[in-house]
């Protein structure tokens, strides 16, 4: 700390008779902020990147300077006039990201981060499609250390983590379901999207949570300049989005939403097939976003996320004269609030105050209504449980000369509500009462201080320190959290980079029925459950190559989790005991996770893509689960490959394709039985015996090992073609897609049963014999998309 | 929740497919089974059995194993097989309070050995019924048990209820039985599932317990209620602490293998049979109420 406060001191004296000058880095057609722009002046050779909100601080040496600022899929600018100290620049979009940009000095090597996975938006919007949708869950999962879970899952393992150990933000407020159509498409609507970048380690002290992952999602803000529509009919959804100034380069909207279409045609067809008996599911997002500019120091935007999934049965019946109507309604979805003040006190120190409120709840609703004679009768029972959280975040940035400081807090109000459960009745009893209705709450507080610290060219670190308390059911926990990455450039070779990260995490999923589906419970952390924690180390190398065109990064890691929970054997989520959970779970359970990554990424030019590679292994250990005995992760993946690529035919036709290859998921199958004495419940009639305790022999599958099966290896092909077609007023997109190409029929689960012999002439014989068999899902699926921009 | 995954389902069937698939299913040592539950007054009765490969079809009894019976380590007798695969004993029979042991020795195989303490037989006191208490998802009025009866001790105790009601046999069709109990009680409740008949008496300051059942009234599924009648049987099994682990085991395994989406870790049954699997426990029964229950609306 003390060596903290002398660079610093050191840092203002010397910034003293120094210029510093600081502005947002702007699409000069959109008006939209530029995350992770490249800021260089030639004269000082010092140089800078814009932060999550856009936002540049440049020390310079005089008031001249030549800035070079740059950014992928956009053309290079110079300037070289004299600077006033808040200084915005604007650049301009090119259509494609063919054309390779020259990047300015703040290479790979000289970043204060590793572990990081980001895709520029232009860059993913190329990339195959999955049945007419870009997913950007789809898209991180061809990163290195981030592994898909099931076949037709959106759930991501990050580094041997569970699914729920990633923090997904979205303007910097947690989203806790990620998912539509059982994972086959996430919440994130790509056209809503303006960056997105992912921590998998070497946490900035800013960040915190989650044990595995945060991912850092930034909506548009809207277009200032002009209004921009787009029209996108797709396979899976349709959808449209429209932004532009309220007031020119003052105020903007952005409004995007999209529509599962699939209920549009089932509930029609089968109601009337079924004799008026509808069945539809679909799903829907609106993502809104609002910013007003007071003026030059003072912004406000208000970001508004909506989706939900639906599933509806409805039946209506008439008989001599009695009417009834049955509907049976089951949706999950996401609420999302933000308001964000944004403050530039001087062109040094800036700062963001956000309040914002987020909501996921389940809710499942059965209804009866009667009718005969004129006297109606209702029945109804609605399951609900879900999560919901208030919070007060505030973030600073505090710019030295190659010093920038990072402080701020952020306090959660948490409301679990895994159960609530309504019944109303009229009939022989009449009822009209909530019952089981669990409500926790909690309050979860935390402080950062974040140093990033550059010393000279070739040395850098990122160290910072998080303070955590956390309050509920009469208990309280208090951790802290250093972090701490060190960067060191060795000139003209590589850097080399480590980290250390501690991390916490005070909210729990128990898993209904697999990762990722709705009916997941997140459940508080109590005195009998304690919070997760890990340590992760991180070492690696970083090089660019070839004009900074490729970036290349290898990194070992290793990581510890503590305090993990898991379902004791045999134990599930049925019905509504949520009361018990805490009796269902294994607790203290412990997790080793070690592993290589290596990527290599070229984010622009007419051939662009990555190619990725892990190899990892994780593990699992609790005192009653596998005898106490370490066994391997479920989600353990031992190889993960993938390639990508976009290839330009001309500035409006592209080609992309990806390849991945993963290591089959460890899995349960019992490889023993035997027959054992069963005590059966009492079935004689009390009017002709006495009854006696009865036994009855039964078969009893078991297994040597947990997770004692390796599936199959999982790999997929993946091909898109998109053409685009300007037209005098417009912009007519065609994108067509093949997902799983060759038709790799990838395991979704196996299972063993007994089928009978055949003889010669192919009829069953009355011997049987046992077989394993695999069921996949998702076979060779071709789609279409079309795109009108206006 | 059910229908979500339902629709999911249907959905994903849609597209999804089929196919046999070569799947390495690990080998592991074969071992012995042994099963037997003591009950007061009963012979004793043993089964021996040895597990095999999960893709293996037929399942052979062990017919050469040494079956030893032990009280407070005094061998009792040697059980004899019988003609059923079953190893018996001939002289001996259950004492409730006695410690029994085996020792089974089959060639090729460690030694292996197994105890238990036999529980004595709990009284039901009274039992009490209250009908049309409420109607069931099924549309059929509900009735109420509540049972009365006086744990043996303080401590930890461990207990299965088992409930049976049948109508009067009146017509072609015979009686109705109900055989499908559950109870919001909190001694079940603690148990995870209403529909679990397995409970402890750790709630109980006291030793008195009053358990709470719900039934289906037999009587509202053909009969007219008003006027048809119905016998109920109550009782209550005590059981040793390690029968009622491997009940509980056995009705995860159940339910597991019910519904394969809900269980995340596949449960194992419990055994406390050392260098073997299976059990050897014991239960006392021999309170028994069977009464004939007039409606008490009528």
């Amino acid at each position: 700390m003390r060596i903290i406060i002398i660079m610093l001191i050191a840092s203002l004296y010397l910034s003293g008779s120094a210029q510093t000058i600081g502005g947002y880095i702007i699409d000069k057609e959109t008006g939209e902020k530029l995350i992770g722009a490249n800021v260089y002046d030639r004269i000082s050779k010092n140089g800078t990147a814009t932060n999550a909100y856009g936002y540049y601080s440049l020390y310079i040496d005089t008031t001249n300077a030549i800035l070079q600022i740059s950014y992928i899929g956009y053309a290079t600018e110079v300037f070289s006039h004299k600077l006033t100290k808040n200084t915005s620049f604007q650049l301009k979009s090119n259509t494609s990201i063919q054309e390779v940009v020259v990047i300015g000095k703040k290479a790979i090597e000289q970043r204060n981060e590793m572990s990081v996975a980001e895709i520029p938006m232009k860059q993913l919007k190329t990339l195959p499609m999955l049945a007419g949708e870009v997913d950007i869950i789809k898209a991180m999962q061809l990163m290195p250390g981030i592994r898909s879970g099931n076949e037709g899952q959106s759930g991501m393992f990050v580094r041997g983590g569970s699914h729920d150990q990633n923090l997904m933000l979205l303007d910097d407020v947690p989203l806790y379901y990620i998912n539509h159509l059982g994972g086959f498409v996430s919440v994130f609507n790509p056209d809503a999207i303006n960056s997105l970048k992912m921590y998998k380690g070497g946490f900035p002290a800013r960040y915190g949570g989650r044990l595995a992952s945060i991912m850092d999602v930034r909506m548009k803000d809207g277009n200032l300049k002009k209004r921009q529509s787009n029209i996108t009919f797709g396979m899976i959804s349709s959808k449209f989005q429209t932004e532009g100034p309220i007031k020119k380069d003052t105020a903007s909207y952005m409004i995007s939403g999209r529509r599962f279409m699939y209920d549009l045609f089932s509930r029609p067809i089968t109601w009337l097939i079924n004799d008026k008996h509808s069945k539809g599911y679909t799903f829907y997002d609106l993502n809104a976003k609002f910013n007003y500019k007071f003026s030059d120091k003072n912004r406000l935007f208000l970001s508004l996320y909506m989706g939900n999934d639906n599933i509806l049965s409805k039946k209506k019946t008439k008989e001599n004269g009695e009417k009834e109507q049955m509907s049976n309604q089951t949706k999950w979805g996401n609420h999302l609030l933000a308001l964000r003040w944004n403050h530039v006190f001087n062109q040094r120190f800036i700062g963001n105050i956000t309040a914002n409120y987020t909501n996921y709840r389940y809710a499942s609703e059965f209804k009866f209504l009667s009718n005969y004679e004129n006297e109606s009768k209702e029945s109804s029972y609605l399951f609900s449980s879900g999560i919901s959280d208030f919070c007060i975040k505030s973030d600073f940035e505090l710019f030295f000369k190659n010093y920038t400081i990072r402080f701020g807090s952020n306090q959660v109000f948490h409301t679990f509500s895994p159960n609530r459960t309504y019944l109303k009745q009229e009939g022989y009893v009449n009822i009209d009462q909530n019952f089981n209705t669990q409500t926790y709450q909690a309050l979860e507080n935390s402080i950062y201080l974040e140093n990033d610290i550059s010393v000279g060219q070739y040395l850098g670190f990122n160290i910072g320190v998080r303070a955590l308390s956390y309050a509920a059911l009469q208990k309280q926990y208090n951790n802290l959290e250093p972090r701490i990455l060190i960067n060191f450039n060795i000139p003209h070779l590589f850097s080399i980079k480590a980290s250390y990260a501690r991390m916490q995490q005070y909210v729990h999923l128990l898993i209904y029925s697999g990762a990722g589906l709705p009916g997941d419970l997140w459940m508080p952390t109590t005195k009998e459950v304690p919070p997760q924690k890990s340590e992760l180390i991180s070492l690696g190398i970083a090089k660019s190559m070839l004009n900074q065109q490729l970036e290349l990064s290898v990194e070992a890691y290793y990581k510890k989790m503590n305090d993990l929970i898991d379902y004791q054997d045999g134990a599930s989520l049925s019905g509504n005991n949520t009361k018990n959970w805490q009796q269902l779970i294994e607790t203290g359970g412990k997790g080793y996770s070690k592993g290589i990554e290596l990527l290599l990424q070229k984010k622009q030019g007419k051939i662009n893509g990555w190619l990725a590679y892990t190899l990892s292994r994780s593990t699992r250990q609790f005192e009653h689960i596998n005898k106490g005995r370490e066994y391997i992760y479920t989600y353990d993946a031992t190889h993960d490959f993938s390639i990508t690529s976009n290839y330009y035919f001309k500035d409006n036709l592209y080609f992309s394709a990806s390849w991945v290859y993963t290591s089959g998921r460890a899995i349960t199958l019992p490889n023993q039985q035997y027959q054992t004495l069963r005590l059966m419940p009492n079935n004689t009639n009390p009017n002709e015996v006495i009854a006696e305790p009865e036994f009855e022999l039964v078969k009893i599958s078991t297994y040597n090992e947990k997770n004692n099966i390796r599936m199959h290896a999982y790999h997929r092909l993946d091909l898109g073609l998109t053409y685009i077609k300007q037209k005098k007023k417009t912009e007519r997109i065609w994108c067509f897609s093949i997902y799983n190409a060759y038709n790799r029929q990838n395991a979704y689960y196996y299972y063993t049963t007994s089928v009978a012999v055949k003889d010669e002439n192919g009829n069953d014989t009355d011997v049987s014999e046992k077989k394993t068999y695999q069921r996949s899902l998702f076979p060779f699926i071709p789609s279409v998309s079309y795109s009108i921009n206006f | 929740m059910n229908n979500y995954i339902f629709v999911l389902l249907l959905f994903f069937v849609g597209v999804s497919c089929e196919k046999e698939t070569e799947v390495a299913i690990p080998h592991s040592a074969s071992q012995i089974v042994v099963s037997s539950i003591l009950i007061p007054d009963k012979e004793i009765k043993v089964f021996v059995s040895q597990s095999i490969y999960m893709l293996e079809t037929e399942q052979l009894p062990i017919s050469n194993a040494e079956v030893s019976l032990f009280s407070n380590n005094q061998l009792l007798e040697i059980l004899s097989l019988d003609t059923t695969g079953v190893y018996q004993s001939k002289k001996v029979k259950t004492q409730s309070g006695q410690n029994y042991s085996i020792k089974v020795r089959v060639n090729g195989f460690d030694e292996i050995t197994a105890s238990t303490q036999v529980p004595y037989s709990l009284p039901l006191d009274s039992i009490q019924l209250k009908t049309f208490i409420g109607t069931s998802d099924n549309g059929i009025s509900l009735s109420s048990l509540d049972l009365f009866f006086t744990s043996g001790d303080k401590q930890l105790s461990y207990y299965q209820y088992n409930c049976h009601a049948c109508t009067d046999s009146i017509n072609v069709f015979g009686s109705v039985c109900v055989g499908e109990w559950f109870s919001y009680d909190a001694i079940i409740l603690e148990e995870g599932d209403i529909k679990s008949k397995l409970f402890t008496n750790k709630l109980f300051n006291s030793t008195n317990i009053k358990l709470n059942l719900n039934f289906e009234d037999p009587t509202g599924f053909f009969f007219d209620s008003d006027t048809a009648n119905y016998t109920l049987s109550a009782q209550i099994y005590s059981l040793s602490e390690d029968l009622y682990l491997y009940q509980k085991s056995l009705n995860a395994y159940a339910e597991s293998t019910d519904n394969i989406w809900q269980v995340n870790n596949p449960p194992q049954i419990y055994s406390n049979i050392k260098n073997g699997i299976g059990i050897f426990a014991s239960m006392a029964y021999s309170n028994v109420i069977t009464q004939r229950v007039l409606d008490q609306t009528k």
